[in-house]
């Protein structure tokens, strides 16, 4: 099979699920088309065919990096430029009600690391260190970044003990030596 | 209220799934699969240039190894005192006499980057230029004696090195200084012992931008030459070289080094560790007059003041106490315009400078935020969801310039415990407008020790600058 049929194949059977992840990450339905769009390009401009559940977790990871790349893309030699995060639109029609509704708009104060290491930690369920290496950041800035989203998130949506994390030394206090 | 982010986000995720299965036009796969043929056929291309670069490059290589026989051997580098002795007017008293600064003789043995190395000779490892270290001084001239403002960093080159796994220095960036291609003086933002690595990986690997200010003196030569260490450097033109030991894998980050500890050797022990040198483009600075000694590093006496910290402002509290120096860091903001339309933008420029002892390392927001006070009351502010958590590392009399942006002043959310902007412009009026820069988990590196000097779980820390009158129109 050509990586072209390898392609379609990702695109027919996982193309909606990739999006549902990407829009995890923008709360905005065009955009996370749009990121998967660009996720499959860069993973397909490099992959031969394979199977696709493997490919598919490789996808997921790189629309993670590239959702993030738009950010690191700003930071600059010498270039002390703000760095806002494009408020995120939340789709009326899917999160209409209750707890969605409401972690939705959360979603929407957190920075765009806060936010990919939330959907990792609660949607892909993974630890501390598995974020870190996923980010290309220690855990220490994991638990930073996981720290300051349920000081923001709690306000909203009341006590989330799950933010909670661990006693990771941070980078900052590792580097007392 | 309490919501369970677990099945929230499951939840959210099965929807969003099922919106695009059933009401969104299908993912253009044909689209996606032409924009991948053309990245394909482009980094063949450039994979068979590459390949026959690399040949070019092997085989210059082993050309400027080989003995040149066509050449005449190049000039012996010998150390000159290049004070320039004048004979002082006559005076009622006595002129002190500087003693003649003696550089450090060029050794052709020695590797790029130690004292008395050559600007010529390869480093001690192989260049990569994947990764660059790079230094932006303040100014092009000094004074003898004196302290150069700079910032400098070491990091993946953008355009190269994005998914490149590799460690850094921890303290950033060393620089040759480099008098008639000789390296006649070395500098950094820390010393040159301390050789801890700092990981980076993926597309996200943290970014650490460094500001100190370099004494530029005399090194000790490596091998032993004549010369006269921790002299100023004499009047005259210099190239400053950054560059850095760094180790690359050809996997992902090794964990151990994910902890910030691990020193150069133990890094490039690692599995799939390769040591490399990054380098970057000199800048050139010109030293004028003479000095005998070493002016004292600023912020050197000053005592290290760990307990003052301004209270964060929150949305319909009471205006903030300002200014108020946490961290030691004093920010100064000058407002390009204090009068002007409601929904227009605040165009500001504005410098935060550490003033304390040792090195202030901290999560820095790349930019100035405000909060805006109307009858006492804080009803607006800059700040929005950001991503800037950069690491910053500052010394004394390196000022951190922030570019002037425009910051729409719009009123904010209340009841979040940070006040967030809500996005909506303030009417007019006329309001104090307090300049702060947010950081986070700020710790001063001291010779002795490392002092924290915030809780981490508080949030974020900020500190205050002087407030000024806006009129919104």
């Amino acid at each position: 099979m050509s990586w072209e049929d390898d392609l379609d194949r990702l695109v027919a059977e996982r193309g909606s699920a990739l999006v549902a992840y990407a829009y995890l990450l923008t709360g905005d339905m065009s955009a996370a088309e749009d990121l998967v769009q660009d996720g499959l390009v860069r993973t397909y401009t490099r992959r031969r065919p394979d199977d696709v559940t493997w490919v598919e977790a490789y996808v997921r990871r790189v629309i993670l990096n590239t959702y993030l790349d738009a950010y690191r893309a700003r930071r600059r030699f010498a270039a002390v430029t703000h760095l806002i995060a494009t408020p995120e639109a939340t789709d009326d029609e899917l999160t209409a009600a209750g707890d969605r509704a409401d972690v939705a708009r959360a979603l929407t104060v957190l920075s765009p690391r806060e936010r990919a290491c939330v959907v990792l930690r609660f949607f892909d369920d993974l630890t501390l260190p598995e974020i870190g290496r996923r980010l290309g950041v220690s855990p220490g800035a994991v638990k930073r970044y996981l720290s300051d989203a349920r000081h923001k998130l709690e306000p909203l949506l009341g006590p989330q003990p799950g933010l909670s994390t661990e006693d990771v030394p941070t980078i900052a206090r590792g580097a007392g030596r | 209220m309490n919501h369970d982010l677990e099945s929230a986000l499951g939840e959210l995720a099965d929807r969003a799934e099922q919106s695009h299965r059933l009401g969104r036009a299908p993912l253009p796969v044909a689209r996606i699969t032409a924009r991948a043929r053309t990245r394909r056929r482009t980094r063949a291309a450039v994979a068979i240039g590459g390949a026959a670069a690399a040949v070019v490059l092997v085989a210059g290589t082993a050309f400027a190894f080989l003995p040149d026989r066509t050449s005449p051997a190049p000039p012996a580098i010998t150390p000159s005192p290049s004070v320039t002795r004048t004979t002082p007017a006559p005076s009622p008293t006595p002129t002190p006499t500087v003693a003649p600064v003696v550089l450090p003789v060029g050794n052709p043995a020695l590797p790029f980057g130690v004292c008395g190395s050559l600007v010529t000779s390869p480093a001690a490892d192989p260049v990569d230029d994947r990764v660059a270290a790079r230094l932006a001084p303040d100014a092009g001239a000094m004074t003898s004696g004196g302290y150069l403002a700079v910032g400098g960093e070491v990091e993946r080159s953008p355009e190269l090195g994005s998914s490149l796994v590799l460690a850094v220095p921890d303290g950033g960036p060393r620089v040759a200084v480099v008098r008639d291609g000789v390296v006649v003086g070395t500098a950094g933002f820390y010393p040159g012992t301390y050789d801890a690595m700092s990981g980076r990986s993926g597309n996200q690997g943290e970014t650490a931008w460094f500001r100190g200010a370099l004494d530029l003196t005399v090194c000790d030569p490596a091998d032993g030459g004549p010369a006269t260490p921790g002299r100023p450097l004499p009047a005259g033109t210099y190239e400053l070289r950054p560059w850095a030991t760094v180790v690359t894998f050809d996997g992902d980050l090794p964990p151990e080094l994910a902890q910030g500890t691990l020193t150069l050797a133990q890094t490039a022990a690692l599995d799939g560790a390769a040591r490399a040198t990054a380098l970057g483009a000199p800048a050139t600075v010109t030293v004028t007059g003479e000095a005998d000694e070493q002016l004292p590093a600023p912020g050197t006496d000053v005592p290290l003041d760990a307990t003052t910290t301004a209270d964060r402002p929150a949305c319909d509290g009471p205006a903030p106490a300002a200014p108020v120096r946490t961290a030691m860091l004093d920010l100064q903001v000058t407002p390009q315009a204090t009068t002007f339309a409601a929904g227009s933008p605040l165009l500001a420029a504005g410098t935060v400078q550490y003033t304390g002892p040792g090195r202030l390392r901290a999560y820095g927001y790349y930019a100035i935020e405000y909060w805006i006070v109307r009858d006492g009351i804080v009803v607006g502010t800059t700040v929005q969801a950001n991503d800037a958590f950069s690491v910053v590392d500052l010394g004394a009399g390196a000022p951190l310039a922030f570019a002037e942006d425009e910051r729409g002043l719009t009123s904010c959310i209340s009841g979040v415990d940070q006040p967030l902007s809500d996005g909506n412009p303030l009417p007019a009026g006329v309001y104090q407008v307090y300049p702060g820069w947010i950081f986070s988990a700020p710790v001063v590196r001291l010779p002795s020790e490392t002092v924290p000097l915030q809780d981490t779980s508080a949030g974020y820390a900020v500190t205050l600058g002087t407030p000024f009158t806006v009129t919104l129109t």
